[in-house]
């Protein structure tokens, strides 16, 4: 789509944005669908984590202390649901539904429509972070001079998650599968990241593989920034979140389709 | 007006746009393949810059593909389109600020109320009509805080059909816009199509509604298997297909004055009840005036006749075709 640059298109492109950054943000809010696996999901998480650790405190035997190792992989199972089930699947079933094909047939840049769900999105993993923060910084696992890290660490990351979401949603049509497939990978990338379960449990190769998934630096960056548990090289983990995101990001500009079927 | 011979490749037809005005639309020889269908087969056609022209024909006939051609969202396999000048794919851009269209089927944000709606479409134009103006147009103040969820199917039809005409557009496409609207709402449809027309908007809209199509469009396309088979004002079709029209009266006198009539095609009689199929009712009533006629009653030919007319010869095109196919 042609880049506008005259003053009225840019002034109506900042009102366009501002209202499609209201109605996403009423969407999200107002589709109890959404509301449930963004905002509950991982709640129910934490909880889980907390009760965990009541039963199984971190001075107790085994070694485990469930509420340092739940802080992060609530954190980061936030932030995939935000990206897949809060992001993508709407945006498949926009699609399935002729909403955006109705959006294709106006003036509305993509580049506007896809940066407009950012900031309530944006707004709700800042909340996440701001609350899983604080319970690493009550518990004494996250160091204030870490905070720094620790944003640039989860800005980084949740652009891969986005950029990925939304490579996932560029052509398909199909919102159920769409979340059978996420709810499927999902899981499985929460286990290979090793915020469940120590990575050393798996067999060699396959421990080889989760290691060099673009979400397990992320994971081992969160556990490195957000409870100080030692990990790999934290540059390194940047360098391949935001590596992957520009590539996703690139990817998912470049297929992205109003329509659900022929190419405009 | 042109009449285009049924099966041949459509010819290039006349707007009633002056001669030196530029059509609003211009379409040549459209084809669209889909598999190895042609949905559409050689269609062509011109629209007067502020008429409403009405695109006609059974389901199936290639209307919404035309239609969904005409505003970018099909590539058509071969010929051309142009809208104001425009190509709806090249010039998408510029197109896109010019041209609405209320699709067939299409849902909106379905937790948004109607204003919130509105309110979103307009902030993607840039000269949209007021929220406000809009939501009367399409008559659903009072549905104004109610979700998009849930309004009724017609409301729903009449939300898509305010999100085309918010945009204040200088061409207005509307697929099958009465579908689903109570009397009321088609109506309030219709008022709003003809005020659309009195802003000086060229408005084209397929319908199956005939008595939609006589009394709003300037000029109707019929569409049948993927060609256009006539084009005209309703009263032309009905005219040069020959429909026939009939006068109905009782009387005891001898008919031998109406039957003498040149315009008289047919005289049918059932006891006292006299049937006269006529091309002009006009002088049959007034020789039947002079038989002492009584309960005189004078029905004309509908657009609806010359529709089911062409759309019968189709059929019995068609079923010849495969039938020589099959030998």
């Amino acid at each position: 789509m042609t880049t506008l640059t005259t003053p009225s298109a840019r002034v109506r492109e900042y009102g366009a944005f501002a209202e499609l950054t209201k109605a996403n943000a009423r969407e999200l809010i107002r589709d109890p669908k959404n509301f449930f696996f963004v905002l509950v999901f991982p709640l129910i998480f934490m909880a889980l984590f907390l009760f965990m650790g009541t039963l199984n405190p971190a001075d107790g035997p085994g070694g485990f202390d469930p509420i340092r190792s739940g802080i992060p992989a609530v954190l980061l199972m936030a932030f995939m649901s935000l990206a897949f089930f809060g992001t993508a699947t709407p945006l498949i079933s926009l699609r399935q539904k002729g909403t955006l094909r109705m959006l294709g047939t106006t003036p509305l840049n993509r580049t506007v429509f896809i940066l407009a769900q950012a900031p309530v999105r944006f707004a709700i993993a800042l909340g996440q972070l701001a609350a899983l923060s604080a319970a690493a910084l009550a518990t004494g696992f996250l160091e204030p001079s870490a905070i720094g890290r620790l944003l640039i660490s989860c800005a980084l990351g949740l652009a891969m998650l986005f950029a990925l979401g939304y490579m996932v949603a560029a052509r398909m049509r199909n919102p159920e599968l769409a979340n059978g497939v996420l709810a499927l990978i999902m899981p499985v990338l929460l286990m290979f990241s090793g915020v469940f379960l120590p990575l050393e449990i798996l067999p060699e190769g396959v421990r080889a593989v989760a290691e060099r998934l673009p979400t397990s630096y992320f994971a081992d960056a969160l556990r490195q920034d957000l409870v100080g548990v030692p990990g790999g090289s934290i540059t390194t983990a940047w360098l391949v979140m935001a590596g992957v995101a520009a590539v996703a990001a690139t990817v998912a500009v470049t297929l992205f389709s109003w329509t659900d079927g022929e190419k405009r | 007006m042109v009449m285009l011979d049924n099966g041949k490749r459509a010819e290039r037809t006349e707007s009633p746009a002056s001669p030196d005005r530029k059509p609003a639309i211009e379409i040549s020889d459209l084809v669209k393949v889909y598999g190895g269908h042609r949905a559409v087969n050689g269609l062509s056609l011109d629209v007067a810059p502020g008429e409403v022209f009405g695109l006609l024909g059974p389901n199936g006939a290639g209307k919404t593909t035309t239609v969904e051609c005409l505003v970018g969202l099909r590539e058509p396999t071969e010929g051309r389109i142009e809208v104001l000048g425009l190509d709806p794919l090249r010039d998408r851009a510029e197109f896109v600020r010019r041209v609405s269209v209320q699709p067939q089927e299409a849902s909106l944000f379905p937790t948004l109320t109607v204003e919130e709606t509105l309110r979103l479409w307009a902030s993607l134009h840039a000269a949209p009509r007021g929220v406000a103006d809009t939501i009367r147009r399409i008559g659903l103040e009072e549905q104004a805080g109610v979700k998009a969820k849930a309004l009724s199917g017609g409301q729903r039809r009449r939300l898509l059909l305010g999100v085309a005409v918010i945009a204040n557009p200088r061409v207005l496409v509307l697929d099958e816009p009465a579908a689903g609207l109570d009397p009321q709402a088609r109506q309030r449809l219709w008022d709003l199509i003809r005020a659309e027309r009195a802003d000086g908007t060229t408005v084209v809209l397929t319908t199956h509604d005939m008595t939609e199509a006589t009394e709003l469009c300037d000029r109707v396309g019929i569409v049948v298997g993927g060609r256009l088979v006539c084009l005209g004002t309703p009263r032309e079709l009905v005219h040069r297909l020959g429909v026939a029209h009939e006068v109905s009266f009782e009387t005891d006198a001898d008919l031998a004055a109406v039957e003498s009539l040149d315009c008289v095609t047919a005289v049918k009689t059932e006891g006292r009840r006299v049937t006269v199929v006529t091309d002009d009712t006009d002088e049959v009533v007034r020789t039947v005036a002079g038989l002492a006629a009584r309960h005189i009653e004078v029905r004309t030919g509908q657009l609806e006749d010359v529709f089911l007319r062409l759309a019968a010869e189709h059929h019995e095109s068609t079923a010849a075709e495969r039938n020589g196919a099959s030998r």
